[in-house]
């Protein structure tokens, strides 16, 4: 295989990992029943606090964590306005995504285009020697590996635990939950806790590594509504969200490599548009009874396994509130 | 997991006090190893709560529990658990989207700690479904179970933890007739193996066909226990209300006029955007009720909202009187006699936070003497009809400035019934009239629903409920799947029959059978 297309898939996979761990962090939010619409403004607000608490200590390990205990906090008053306060998710989500976006061009402005320190790519001996996905895969930085752990971890705990049993049951019917002994409030805010602690992550993977620096508007605005997207294009499951990101991040990658093309002459801005266009249009796709239509279409046998392929609905408790008797 | 067996469980003087309400009242009950024991009793006569306190959902202000004569505390189910007390609830606790292994393994001991031993459970689910004839595949998810197969899955976890004693509350009311006699078969098993059962209901023909013991209780209190073979309908419905009870109707001839509504081939989506209503074609004369039977989620609901105007016929015509009123918004059909009592009532029937007088003229505050120039609302005559309707209408409230959510869900039904009968309704579409309903309203509400058959109304009554449907129909229609599969005259029907057809046999089939 070449050399260009190898690098291109390289470049995929790094710029999709801060898609990847923002996306894991809200799966496992949401899959105990709570969403966190502020994932946008988090990612920015952590990856300018990420930025300037690595150059001030100069240790990136500092500014990731700064980053963590950022996004951690921000879902916690997500959690405290929704399931204390018996505020709409939602509403808080939203408002708190401008508030920290704002936040942070304001606070970061002085820090903004100065060089500071990057977390450099580290090859993982042994495994890069593999061909192809040696390079592709193992050739990366260390929020790569962590992303690739979170997905594998964030999996087995869901599907082959029993407290990700509970996990489960408290986004999916919490009453249920509870009856079997779990507490699911206090279950909500670890999980949503944990989830924006990963969306923290995600915004120190872009300032110390895919994106590294600060700069205002920041470059990774945009990304945290794309992760929520990929969240139901995944269906709530790791393997397919992962799958989602690297497949909106490959499409990115697509249109840079089109734009610097000589002899194709379409508008830069249609270009980068193509990714949101086709997001919206999965988006549309696996929602609704939009499935259930274009899946009949199809011959008969090829219906089921579509049909299980594409089954997408959200824990059935998503957004909602559960008061224990 | 652990084997205890509990030959003996007694419950001496229990008492239980709510904020200005005696729940239960020096309440003595017990319950043997192989029999099963009823309690009997009208809504909030205290028999869910007098169970609660044995699955330690409640703490009894006094009194003690006994296990084979050693007492015994239980302060949460959890400690019931222990003791080997298990609860079937009426509303299955159980997680629609994870398979029936992971829910009996949700909230339990794991063998291999922190991980998952899903097909451990798997294998112990196979033992104990083969032992007690209970047939559930543990690798299917919940929400493809019939809801008779859900609640056998509640019965293998109470087992799966070792319940020596069960509490089934109100375990029949959401099963078909050939689902109960499952279930029924069960719990005989389960007898036999030596477990003790409670069996709560209201519904006495079930309680004669199942029970050895019966415990009536009322008002808090325990009226009488008895052995079951001295327990006839009619003396344990005078038990459970206080006082002679009608439990069959008299029933003047049926004299049917001319047609008051007619669906012609009529279809409709239902929520989930399917053909929930398939081709259907009735007809209802004045003077007769045609009822409707079918389990829950058939189409019934469809049928009574695309007749009331609320749901939108993808096919098919609907007569009012000799009108075509298809399309029509429910305002037309007010106007052509329809009066509809909804099955949703607190959503569809009543605004609960709207006081009792505004909800009895809800429909009609537009029209004189309820208002003035069309515009302004006349208080004095409204409250003049209001007390009018309460008292005709037994509704017991404590004024008409009372919100309705306040009342229980009799007297709601009561005011929904006085307010449609009160516009002296051609056309009235009851859907699942006595709901929920204690036994005095139900007799009440059944009255009034023949009264209006002997003023020449048309009556359509939907009912998931067998009985109610055979005391008052003329004719029967059965559903399934969204259609009519068969038509019986009402009088004396065989229940077999019928309940063949609400699982979707045809009716040739079944009389060849």
């Amino acid at each position: 295989m070449n050399e260009e297309l190898i690098r291109t898939l390289n470049s995929i996979v790094a710029s999709a990992t801060p898609l990847v761990i923002a996306s894991i962090g809200e799966t496992i939010t949401e899959r105990a029943g709570v969403v966190n619409l502020s994932l946008d403004g988090s990612i920015i607000l952590s990856a300018m606090v990420g930025f300037v608490a690595a150059l001030a200590s100069g240790s990136p390990l500092v500014g990731v964590l700064a980053a963590m205990f950022i996004g951690a906090l921000i879902a916690l008053i997500v959690a405290f306005g929704g399931i204390t306060l018996r505020q709409d998710q939602v509403a808080v989500g939203f408002v708190l995504t401008l508030l920290a976006a704002d936040l942070a061009q304001f606070l970061g402005q002085s820090y903004s285009r100065i060089p500071g320190p990057q977390v450099l790519n580290t090859s993982l001996p042994l495994l890069e020697q593999i061909p192809v996905i040696g390079p592709v895969f193992f050739r990366q930085s260390i929020f790569v590996y962590i992303s690739y752990l979170l997905v594998f971890g964030a999996w087995y705990w869901l599907f082959r635990t029993r407290p990700g049993l509970a996990h489960r049951a408290v986004g999916e019917r919490p009453e249920t939950a509870f009856a079997r002994g779990a507490r699911v409030n206090l279950l909500r805010y670890l999980y949503t806790g944990l989830g924006g602690a990963l969306v923290g992550l995600a915004g120190a993977a872009y300032s110390l590594s895919v994106k590294a620096g600060w700069s205002t508007p920041p470059s990774m605005a945009g990304d945290g509504w794309i992760a929520l997207a990929i969240v139901i294009f995944g269906g709530w499951h790791p393997f397919r969200v992962v799958l989602g990101a690297y497949l909106f991040a490959g499409l990115r990658v697509l249109a840079n490599i089109i734009q610097r093309t000589p002899d194709v002459s379409i508008p830069v801005v249609l270009l980068n548009g193509v990714p949101w266009a086709l997001m919206i249009v999965t988006l549309l796709l696996v929602s609704g009874g939009t499935v259930e239509r274009l899946v009949r279409v199809l011959p008969r046998p090829a219906q089921k396994w579509t049909r299980n392929f594409l089954r997408s609905d959200p824990p059935a408790a998503l957004g909602t509130r559960f008061e224990p008797e | 997991m652990n084997d205890k067996r509990i030959q003996h469980l007694q419950m001496q003087g229990i008492v239980k006090r709510f904020p200005g309400v005696l729940a239960v009242n020096q309440v003595d009950f017990d319950v043997r190893a192989g029999e099963i024991h009823a309690l009997l009793g009208e809504n909030g006569a205290g028999k869910s709560t007098l169970m609660k306190m044995l699955y330690g959902l409640y703490h009894p202000d006094e009194g003690r529990i006994l296990i084979d004569d050693a007492e015994v505390k239980i302060r949460s189910p959890h400690d019931a658990i222990q003791q080997g007390i298990g609860m079937i609830h009426q509303h299955f606790m159980l997680v629609p989207s994870l398979t029936v292994a992971e829910n009996i393994a949700l909230g339990m001991k794991s063998s291999r700690g922190m991980m998952l031993d899903l097909r451990l459970v798997s294998e112990r689910v196979r033992q104990l479904s083969e032992q007690y004839n209970l047939k559930v595949n543990p690798d299917v998810p919940i929400w493809q179970l019939a809801v008779g197969e859900q609640q056998r899955v509640e019965i293998l976890r109470a087992l799966y933890k070792g319940a020596a004693l069960l509490i089934l509350d109100e375990p029949t009311a959401v099963l078909t007739p050939q689902e109960v006699d499952d279930l029924f078969r069960i719990l005989r098993k389960m007898t036999e193996e030596g477990h003790a059962l409670i069996f709560i209901s209201h519904k006495l023909h079930e309680v004669l066909a199942i029970s050895s013991r019966v415990t009536v209780l009322r008002d808090g209190q325990r009226v009488d226990t008895i052995p079951t073979e001295q327990a006839t309908k009619l003396k344990l419905a005078q038990m459970m209300v206080g006082r002679p009870v009608v439990l069959e109707y008299e029933r003047p001839t049926c004299r049917p006029e001319s047609e008051k509504l007619k669906l012609t081939g009529v279809s409709a989506m239902n929520d989930r955007g399917d053909l929930g209503l398939k081709d259907v074609s009735l007809t209802v004369h004045g003077g007769e009720i045609v009822g409707v039977a079918g389990v829950s989620g058939n189409g019934q609901r469809e049928l009574a909202q695309v007749i009331a105007g609320l749901r939108p016929v993808t096919g098919g015509v609907i007569h009012i009187g000799g009108v075509n009123v298809t399309g029509r918004p429910p305002a037309a059909m007010n106007v052509l006699g329809l009066s509809y009592i909804p099955e949703e009532r607190m959503i569809d029937g009543v605004i609960k936070e709207f006081t009792v007088s505004e909800n009895l003229v809800l429909q009609d505050h537009g029209r004189s003497p309820y208002t003035r120039a069309g515009v302004f609302l006349n208080f004095r005559v409204i409250a003049k009809t209001c007390k009018e309707a309460i008292r005709a209408y037994e509704i017991k409230t404590p004024g008409i400035d009372t919100p309705v959510k306040s009342l229980s869900g009799g007297n709601i039904q009561k005011l929904i019934l006085a307010r449609e009968l009160s516009r002296r309704p051609k056309v009235l579409i009851a859907a699942q009239p006595t709901r929920g309903v204690d036994i005095g309203a139900t007799e009440y509400i059944h009255r009034r629903l023949l009264e209006e058959r002997s003023k020449g109304t048309a009556i359509l009554l939907i009912s998931e409920d067998l009985d109610e449907i055979m005391a008052l129909s003329d004719r029967i229609l059965v559903m399934y799947e969204g259609r009519i599969v068969g038509e019986v005259p009402g009088g004396k029907v065989d229940v077999r029959s019928l309940g063949a057809m609400m699982a979707g046999a045809a009716l040739d089939a079944v009389e060849t059978a």
